[in-house]
């Protein structure tokens, strides 16, 4: 009877032990999770909107499209005319004529307004001096283009 | 019992845990699956405007017509093109713009006047920019030293035929009208229309005579409340036949028209009010009056020999053919006063020709309004005179070339 009595306490003692162990277990994971899980987030985040980013300028970039129409000199200016087509504005932020930079103005042709913003349709570049060889236009999507000059006409 | 809650616990402890782990997961992928799925959505559009662009294909020609500078555009790829604008840049380096906003299928072809291109030769550089970002080139001095590989050449010309255009102004055009005789009194003849207003007139020894008048403008006066602009003609003839006297007179006139920049013109579409007015008196005679539209080439004008001698004394100058050689020939009108009757016919209709220029010839061509008179007399009356006045009134209203 003692040997059965015993025998039972030592089985309800080793179930609530075993309860016990796996509420501290699971305390400790959970416990560990959300003092951890603000640092996994912002690491995770941060890894994820790299690629994010990467990936968006990757689409705004294929969406940037452009012609270059015209290029003609008239006195001291030289006149870019391009046309956008493509799905993405862009803008021009560096006009590089032969090897240094220049100031540049660009106008939309049908308002005649000055704009910094290229959307859809014509628009003039007016470069502040005239190149003998190259002139580079660098968009704010970091994409290069390079018209090689050969005679005025 | 103990088996069974050690098992509970430990799926409860695992599913947290697939839970975290799955939540982390997603917070990590869905953003990049998102920005990825609007990359390949973007490189798709993309690859469509290019394929697009690349099957764009234009050609351009300008015309001069009246004095009026036209742009035809044919879409000759093989997608749909959005023409933007027109780009024109002077020999000065001053930029002209102009919004086109035309659509053309494939094959399809349109004209545009555009009033800057009626002096093409002030002009450097004239381009067409589609939506698409193609630019065709209409005249481009630089075209063997393109500038940017992105700008292609097409195969345009600035002097190539043709465009369908409408003619609302003939009197600006090159008119010839032809006085062409046959019969017994004339016999077959040929000659230059008489000055406006002169009557011409033809007496034999046997008092047979007519006369023939041209007015351009025409003049209006055998209809009530009539009035005809300056894209007018008409032509009044008299015939007299005295008693006893027989022989059938056959007379055209025609009033030709030169078509400008009608090379490969396949159809000609003519607009005319007619007014016609015929009065005769007949014993058994019968008087015809009729109204032709026909095309001939320069060549057939050529061959019908005109001369503008004076019909006084040389009017006698041999005809081949008593016919015009025509392309294309078409009855408009028919009016007849039968025999034995004194009857006057007259009425002001309006009439839309097609004319198809069939087989298409690169030459231009030439409109003919040939107006067709015959008297047909017999000598059955001894003691009758017959007679016949024929007037037509005929305004060009509209031309269109095709």
């Amino acid at each position: 009877m003692n040997l059965k009595n015993n025998f039972k306490h030592y089985f309800f003692t080793k179930a609530i032990s075993n309860i016990v162990a796996a509420l501290i277990l699971i305390s400790i994971v959970l416990a560990s999770y959300i003092i951890a899980s603000h640092r996994i987030h912002y690491l995770a985040g941060l890894r994820s909107s790299s690629i994010v980013e990467a990936y968006d300028i990757r689409a705004r970039k294929i969406g940037t499209l452009f012609s270059i129409v015209d290029v003609f000199v008239n006195e001291s200016e030289t006149h870019i005319l391009i046309y956008s087509y493509g799905f993405e504005k862009f803008k021009i932020k560096t006009v590089i004529s032969d090897n240094s930079t220049s100031d540049f103005i660009v106008r939309n042709t049908l308002t005649e307004q000055i704009t910094e913003s290229i959307e859809k349709g014509l628009y003039e570049i007016i470069v502040s001096n005239i190149p003998s060889s190259r002139l580079i236009l660098i968009t704010d999507k970091g994409d290069f283009y390079e018209i090689k000059i050969k005679n005025w006409y | 019992m103990k088996l069974r809650l050690r098992i509970g616990i430990s799926n409860l402890v695992s599913s947290i845990l697939f839970l975290v782990l799955l939540l982390s997961i997603l917070a990590f992928f869905v953003p990049i699956a998102s920005a990825q799925g609007k990359l390949l959505d973007m490189g798709k559009r993309v690859v469509e405007l290019e394929t697009l662009r690349s099957h764009e294909r234009l050609e351009a020609m300008v015309h001069h017509v009246n004095d009026t500078a036209y742009l035809s555009i044919i879409n000759m790829g093989g997608a749909k093109s959005f023409i933007d604008v027109l780009y024109l840049r002077s020999k000065e380096n001053t930029v002209s713009i102009k919004k086109v906003n035309m659509e053309l299928s494939p094959r399809e072809e349109a004209t545009v006047e555009i009033p800057e291109l009626k002096h093409l030769n002030n002009y450097t550089k004239a381009l067409i920019i589609t939506s698409y970002g193609n630019v065709f080139y209409i005249i481009d001095p630089e075209n063997s030293n393109s500038l940017n590989n992105s700008v292609y050449l097409n195969n345009s010309s600035s002097e190539q035929p043709l465009p369908p255009y409408n003619i609302s102004a003939i009197n600006t055009l090159q008119t010839l009208g032809v006085n062409l005789w046959s019969g017994k009194m004339a016999s077959t003849k040929i000659w230059y229309r008489n000055n406006d207003g002169e009557t011409v007139v033809f007496v034999n020894e046997t008092n047979s005579k007519y006369y023939v008048t041209w007015h351009e403008p025409a003049d209006t006066s055998y209809w009530e409340n009539l009035t005809m602009n300056s894209n007018s003609f008409s032509v009044y003839e008299h015939l007299y036949v005295n008693a006893g006297l027989d022989g059938n007179q056959d007379h055209w006139y025609a009033y030709i028209i030169e078509l400008p920049n009608s090379e490969n013109a396949g159809e000609i579409i003519v607009n005319i009010t007619v007014a016609y007015y015929v009065k005769a008196k007949t014993a058994s005679d019968i008087a015809k009056h009729e109204l032709y539209l026909a095309l001939i080439t320069k060549d057939q004008l050529q061959s019908i020999a005109i001369t503008d001698d004076p019909p006084t004394y040389e009017y006698n100058i041999p005809m081949e053919s008593n016919n015009l050689e025509i392309m294309y020939v078409t009855k408009t009108l028919t009016v007849r006063i039968p025999s034995w009757s004194t009857l006057t016919k007259y009425n002001v209709e309006n009439y839309v020709i097609n004319i198809e220029a069939s087989p298409k010839t690169a030459t231009t061509k030439y409109l003919a309004i040939i107006i067709y008179n015959t008297f047909i007399t017999n000598a059955i009356s001894s003691s009758k005179s017959r007679w016949a006045t024929f007037s037509i009134a005929i305004q060009v209203n509209q031309i269109t070339v095709r």
